[in-house]
């Protein structure tokens, strides 16, 4: 069964890359505009490299190629993973799910 | 204090054959900046190898790798414009190339200004082709309210 995580479980939502100074800020980018867009508040979004990722985060989204290094630091995390850095539909999921007080689900 | 990208490292109606001249000609800009320490651009390179930063409408953000920070002297972005392109992941080319050099989060401004210009395919076009140094600055130095 796939984790699941309910937006009221959730404070902070991590950006994470490998090297924490490129492309998570990219997407930081594009999902607080989605968020405000959804009228969404409430959540911080902050970005991390993938080696300092705290060990009791609970909401990670990270692209495809570094899912498996994130699931395995972080086993307690409900883990969404991207494969573009724009409009990627994944993120789009993430946030109607916080829109609409509907169960994250863990992906890709 | 936010980083603010100056004339020295940007190079517009550049020319390279190959993702790799192209990664190696950002990284001299930030060479050239005093930002990195030349061996951060093998970083660059190896980078690219295992996972290719390009971001989508003709934009890459070429850095180094986690362990190479270190080699960051200070926060400095680069930018080289290639008019022809160049084939940076798959059938995707690459027109306008981001060196990213940072120890810190003082160039978050900039990357959300980038993620906003790349978002609008006419303002991807345009700092893809233009001839002004000045429309790259104000793009991308303008401050910015989503950081």
């Amino acid at each position: 069964m796939a984790a699941t995580i309910h937006p009221d479980e959730v404070s902070t939502i991590i950006i994470v890359c490998e090297a924490g100074v490129g492309s998570s800020l990219i997407v930081v980018n594009q999902t607080k505009k989605k968020l405000r867009k959804a009228n969404v508040e409430g959540y911080k979004v902050i970005h991390k490299p993938a080696r300092l990722v705290p060990e009791d985060a609970k909401m990670i989204i990270c692209h495809k190629g570094l899912s498996k290094m994130v699931r395995k630091r972080v086993p307690g995390a409900v883990v969404v993973a991207f494969t573009m850095f724009l409009n990627d539909p994944a993120i789009d999921r993430v946030v109607s799910a916080l829109a609409n007080g509907t169960e994250i689900h863990e992906e890709g | 204090m936010q980083y603010k990208l100056t004339e020295e490292t940007i190079s517009l109606n550049a020319s390279a054959n190959s993702k790799e001249e192209a990664t190696r000609m950002a990284g001299h800009l930030l060479v050239k900046g005093g930002y990195i320490d030349e061996s951060y651009i093998d970083g660059m390179l190896a980078r690219e190898k295992s996972m290719s930063t390009y971001i989508g409408n003709g934009v890459a953000i070429p850095h180094g790798q986690f362990d190479d920070l270190t080699l960051v002297h200070r926060t400095g972005i680069s930018v080289l414009q290639i008019r022809d392109g160049v084939t940076w992941e798959g059938d995707e080319k690459a027109y306008l190339i981001i060196g990213i050099a940072s120890n810190s989060d003082d160039h978050i401004n900039i990357l959300a200004n980038l993620a906003e210009a790349i978002e609008d395919p006419a303002t991807a076009k345009l700092l893809a082709e233009t001839s002004e140094v000045s429309v790259v600055l104000d793009h991308l130095n303008a401050p910015n309210t989503n950081t």
